[in-house]
């Protein structure tokens, strides 16, 4: 007798290839090539098989299965900063190809930009002026599940832009209470959008004169 | 001012001699599943439905509350949700789902197919992105932002006189319209032929920097563009291997790309 789920003594391996007889021509042809097969979890471990509502399938219910092993993953979507999966308007899945690819973490498109610019196709250019570091890999700066800073960026500015550009040229940390905003001296780029209130276009620039990022 | 950008992409993906020894599948004896019959699952027979009505109050507004959910304007919400579908022996299913009406936040499924020939979808959601709504501007327009009448330039806020009575309050967030549509069809048990089509609109405005040298301004850039993408794949499948070939396609048009604004301050270029 085989038993499913995870409390089941039946080898996973045992336990999933009875699913993959029926399933693995279609939904899960890459199944072998994924970190879930490799690691035993087994299909049952997601899927309420064939029951008529799967919790795994529905968009606002999937992310919680996950979670069950993933739990950080669960507080990073908990930031104030971070895509709507909380909220039920994105799934891991619209990401994640949870039965495998050949993709780095497991990533439903080839990279992780490709992977963005599924949704959000006005970063991908062509631009004229590129910022290297984001054709690259949009999560250099980026926290891809959430972060507690504006715009889900690892760190704040300046100190983001400051973890790669030196400040000879512009200074742009404020040395004292005098550099805050409001006082004789403040140092202009820590008020509102700090390096952002110039090199507005982080992201590229298509603008004939865009070279420095600032419109 | 419209800007378009296309991306193709033909992947000639996988071919994949079946890692078979490795497998656990394959050591206890691949089953012999023609003629397994799944008798404990229990896809319901014949018609269901459920439907749930309620409604909200909120005192007040907020565009953090709002933020992804639509509960941003205060006053009274209608929450409407239904599920229902349709199974038959035959192997027809068809099933919808309803979320949200009455909300900024709402969305729509449909999807249906017979066992082993066809499957198809069609879906709609709304992403409210509710950013401000407390926030104000001097500017009006839409992509060309100008100064009201009587503005008076100076080097910083403190001399620009006109500022107390040219403030007007202004929502700043938009809309992201997902549509989707798909369908699978299955020839013979080899064969498999999917196509996926998805578009997501977006519609409304951001917060966006303008420096004119030393000095900057906040403001609103409006947002409106579309993303369309199309995902089309064959499958064949041998008894150790398959191959699957795979097409692409990913249209980006904005109707905002360009964007003009005057300078407030009284620095050297008066338009930028
Ligand atoms: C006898 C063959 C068979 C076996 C064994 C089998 N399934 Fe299925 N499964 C089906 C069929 C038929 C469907 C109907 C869906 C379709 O139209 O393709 C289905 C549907 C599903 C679905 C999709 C349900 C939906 O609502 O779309 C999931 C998930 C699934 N099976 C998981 C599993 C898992 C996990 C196992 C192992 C525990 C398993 N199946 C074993 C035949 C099988
Ligand atoms: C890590 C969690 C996870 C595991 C393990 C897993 N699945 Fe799934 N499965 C999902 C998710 C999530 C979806 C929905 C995918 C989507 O919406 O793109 C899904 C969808 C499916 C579907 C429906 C496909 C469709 O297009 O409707 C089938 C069938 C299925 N899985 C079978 C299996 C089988 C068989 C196994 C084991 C070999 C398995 N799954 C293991 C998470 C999982
Ligand atoms: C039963 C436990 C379990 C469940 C449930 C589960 N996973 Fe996993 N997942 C793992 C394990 C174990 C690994 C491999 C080890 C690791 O990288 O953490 C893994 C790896 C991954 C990876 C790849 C990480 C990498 O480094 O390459 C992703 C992405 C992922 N899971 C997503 C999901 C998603 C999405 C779901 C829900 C649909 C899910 N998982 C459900 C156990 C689980
Ligand atoms: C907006 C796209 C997106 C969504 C939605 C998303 N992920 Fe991810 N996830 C990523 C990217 C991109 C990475 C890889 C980050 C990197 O390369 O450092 C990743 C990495 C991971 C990893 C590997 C983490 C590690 O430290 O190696 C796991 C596990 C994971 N995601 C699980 C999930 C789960 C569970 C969900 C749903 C609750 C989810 N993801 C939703 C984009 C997403
Ligand atoms: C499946 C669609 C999808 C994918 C894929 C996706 N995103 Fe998003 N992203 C969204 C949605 C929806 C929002 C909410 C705001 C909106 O609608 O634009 C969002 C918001 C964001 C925001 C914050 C915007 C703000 O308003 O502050 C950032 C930053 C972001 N995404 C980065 C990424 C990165 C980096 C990746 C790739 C790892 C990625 N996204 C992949 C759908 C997606
Ligand atoms: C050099 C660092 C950096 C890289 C790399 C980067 N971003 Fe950003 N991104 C930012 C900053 C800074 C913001 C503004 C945050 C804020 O609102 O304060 C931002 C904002 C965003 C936003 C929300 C605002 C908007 O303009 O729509 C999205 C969406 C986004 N980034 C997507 C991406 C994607 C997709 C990639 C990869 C193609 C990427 N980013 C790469 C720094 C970066
Ligand atoms: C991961 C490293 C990295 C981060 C983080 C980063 N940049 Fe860059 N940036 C680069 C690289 C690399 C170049 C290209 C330098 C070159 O061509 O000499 C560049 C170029 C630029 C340029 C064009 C400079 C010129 O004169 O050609 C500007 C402006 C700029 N970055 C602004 C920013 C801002 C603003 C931020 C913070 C939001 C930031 N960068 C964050 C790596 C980074």
């Amino acid at each position: 007798m085989i038993k499913f789920g995870r409390d089941s003594d039946t080898p996973v391996g045992v336990q999933n290839s009875m699913c993959l007889g029926c399933h693995e021509k279609t939904a899960v042809a890459n199944w072998h090539m994924g970190p879930h097969d490799v690691n035993s979890v087994s299909c049952a471990a997601c899927h309420d098989s064939h029951k008529a509502k799967d919790a795994v399938l529905t968009r606002a219910t999937q992310p919680d299965v996950c979670y069950t092993c993933h739990v950080a993953e669960r507080s990073q979507f908990q930031k104030v900063y971070a895509h709507p999966v909380r909220q039920g308007k994105l799934a891991c899945s619209d990401c994640h190809a949870p039965h495998g690819t050949v993709a780095h973490k497991q990533l439903v498109r080839a990279t992780v930009n490709d992977t963005c610019y599924e949704c959000h196709a006005e970063k991908r250019g062509p631009m004229l002026w590129e910022h290297q570091p984001v054709t690259e890999d949009c999560s250099t700066c980026h926290a891809p599940h959430g972060s507690s800073n504006p715009g889900m960026v690892k760190q704040r500015g300046p100190l983001l832009c400051q973890s790669c550009h030196s400040q000879q040229g512009h200074p742009s940390l404020g040395y004292g209470p005098s550099g805050l905003p409001g006082n004789a001296a403040p140092a202009t780029a820590l008020a509102l959008g700090n390096c952002m209130n110039c090199h507005s276009q982080v992201h590229g620039s298509n603008h004939p004169s865009g070279s420095s990022l600032t419109r | 001012m419209e800007q378009r950008s296309h991306k193709l992409s033909i992947a000639v993906a996988t071919v994949l001699l079946a890692a078979s020894s490795a497998t656990p599948a394959e050591e206890t004896a691949a089953p012999d599943t023609s003629a397994w019959a799944c008798k404990k699952c229990t896809f319901a027979q014949g018609y269901t439905s459920e439907a749930e009505l309620g409604a909200g109050w909120l005192d007040d507004s907020s565009a953090k509350f709002g933020d992804y959910t639509g509960l941003d304007e205060d006053g009274v919400y209608v929450v409407a949700n239904a599920a229902g579908g349709v199974a038959l022996d035959s192997g027809y299913h068809l099933d919808y789902e309803l979320l949200d009406l009455g909300l900024d936040s709402r969305a729509a499924s449909v999807e249906g197919g017979k066992q082993g020939a066809y499957e198809f979808g069609l879906s709609y959601d709304r992403v409210p992105r509710r950013i401000s709504d407390t926030g104000e501007t001097i500017f009006s327009g839409g992509d060309d932002l100008s100064l009201p009448g009587g503005w008076v330039r100076a080097g910083s806020t403190a001399g620009m006189t006109a500022l107390g009575t040219s403030l007007r309050p202004v929502d700043v967030g938009y809309d992201r319209d997902r549509y989707g549509a798909n369908g699978r069809f299955f020839l013979g048990d080899k064969w498999t032929f999917g196509l996926d089509y998805k578009r997501d609109e977006r519609s409304g405005t951001r917060p966006r920097y303008g420096s004119f040298g030393s000095v900057s301004t906040e403001m609103l850039r409006p947002i409106d563009d579309s993303t369309d993408r199309i995902n089309a794949d064959v499958r064949y499948q041998g008894k150790h291997w398959f191959a699957q070939l795979g097409y692409f396609a990913s249209i980006y048009d904005t109707k905002a790309a360009g964007f003009q604004f005057d300078n407030p301050f009284n620095a050297a270029v008066a338009r930028r």
